[in-house]
């Protein structure tokens, strides 16, 4: 899939067929997640409306993991098979992770205030999820920091790659350690300790993220290959006429 | 009716932690789709300014 | 065995994730005492810490006892961690969620009766979420089996 994609004429092709689709699923997603995080779903019994912080906070910070996930695979990819496609991904990747550990931190911030007492604490999970928003920024960075971008991209991905570490961490933070976060509430071996009345809008604004993740990806993924275009055009002054 | 519509703003009393929470997520998704397109149409304008100028040039250059 | 230049890059890069995580295990293992955000008070009562050093003491609220003072309300709480218990003394407001059975983060110093003085009084809330009828429910039905409420 990667190879059938990474020609870009196809993957442009491809997508703008798919585009108005996934656009479209993400707004559905959204407009009732929203509703049922905010009307629909009831109150807490112990934390009462601001459970409703839930429905952004944790979408945020699944979709500030899985993103750092996907940059570290696609970076793996690039730096074992030398896949430009695989670099070009994982850069296109990155503001959008950030703008989620972004959200998930503010968020987390507003929710943290009402119900513990604290608009932060430094405790193992809320640090490790700080340390993800540094890791997004130093790729971001080390990506434009060489004039020769092939060399930014390599030192990028294997700074992606040593970061992966913290992944796992931020997951078993709560259960390694004493934390003033809570433990999981979904992904625990109990089963799921969220009523169904309250994963309804959870899911729906979950699937509504990773809709619009995937529309974010794919624009930018397409400005980065037309500045990639660009590029050579440039450097290969009127040679290259296409 | 407007007191469902006060009691759904005033959120329990955490309205003042519900409510920005909601607003910068909306703000921060919609920022990033919106500087997103940005971008690509600034990236597709530069593209046909390149391809024009190149096109000029080998017009040029066959009349010379 | 002659290794081409993807397997070679595979390897390394392989070897590179294994060392990382080990060292970031080791890391971690050396410090995890400064990791813990609070000590449970059997860890606190294990340490012996020195008196003026501040810590934080988590666990589970047992009694709340209110005493009105001409400077304002001073709250003593045993804080359980159902194995030992310490009293935490805390003037100043309580957070919306602190009752009994709730968890509760403390911060200060021990003094020198065995008492806590928090300066910092911070809840915990566990992984739990249900509309309230939901819970109201639950109690009832544990506490038709047990006899005691949850």
């Amino acid at each position: 899939m990667f190879n059938f994609l990474a020609n870009p004429a196809r993957f442009n092709q491809v997508t703008d067929r798919l585009m108005p689709a996934t656009a479209g699923l993400a707004g559905l997603f959204l407009s009732i997640g929203i509703i049922s995080a905010l009307i629909i779903s009831p109150p807490d019994y112990q934390q009462g409306d601001t459970v409703r912080i839930m429905y952004v906070h944790v979408p945020s910070a699944w979709m500030a993991l899985f993103i750092y996930s996907f940059i570290a695979i696609t970076s793996a990819i690039g730096l074992i098979w030398r896949h430009p496609f695989a670099h070009l991904s994982a850069q296109a990747a990155a503001p959008i992770g950030i703008t989620f550990t972004i959200l998930c931190l503010t968020t987390g911030s507003l929710w943290g205030k009402p119900m513990w007492g604290a608009w932060w604490v430094w405790d193992a999970r809320l640090t490790s999820v700080l340390f993800l928003f540094f890791l997004y920024l130093g790729f971001m960075a080390l990506n434009k920091a060489f004039d020769d971008p092939s060399r930014g991209e390599k030192s990028a991905a294997i700074l992606a790659l040593v970061g992966f570490i913290n992944v796992p961490v931020i997951k078993f933070s709560v259960d390694w350690w004493n934390t003033l976060h809570q433990p999981a509430s979904l992904l625990r071996a109990d089963g799921p300790a969220i009523h169904s009345s309250m994963l309804t809008p959870l899911f729906l604004m979950a699937l509504g993220f990773i809709f619009v993740a995937v529309c974010v990806l794919v624009t930018r993924i397409k400005v980065l290959l037309l500045k990639r275009r660009i590029r050579l055009m440039r450097i290969n002054g009127g040679k290259l006429r296409s | 009716m407007i007191e469902v519509v006060v009691e759904f703003i005033i959120m329990g009393g955490h309205a003042y932690y519900i409510w920005p929470a909601y607003i910068i997520a909306t703000v921060g998704i919609l920022g990033l789709w919106f500087f997103s397109i940005r971008e690509l149409k600034y990236q597709k304008q530069i593209l046909a300014n390149l391809k024009e100028d190149i096109s000029q040039k080998t017009q040029q250059r066959k009349c010379n | 065995m002659q290794l081409t230049g993807k397997q070679q890059r595979l390897t390394i890069v392989l070897l590179g994730l294994i060392l990382c995580s080990i060292a970031t295990a080791m890391i971690l293992a050396a410090l995890k005492d400064s990791v813990v955000y609070f000590y449970s008070p059997t860890n606190l009562l294990e340490k012996q810490t020195i008196p003026e050093r501040r810590v934080r003491v988590g666990g589970l609220v047992k009694k709340n006892e209110q005493i009105y003072t001409k400077t304002g309300v001073v709250n003593l709480f045993i804080v359980t961690d159902k194995k030992n218990d310490i009293t935490v003394r805390f003037t100043g407001i309580l957070p919306d969620l602190f009752r009994e059975g709730q968890g509760v983060v403390a911060e200060g110093k021990i003094g020198p009766n065995g008492v806590f003085f928090a300066d910092e009084v911070l809840a915990k809330h566990d992984e739990n979420y249900m509309p309230p009828e939901v819970a109201e429910t639950l109690r009832r039905s544990s506490k038709s089996k047990t006899g005691e409420p949850r």
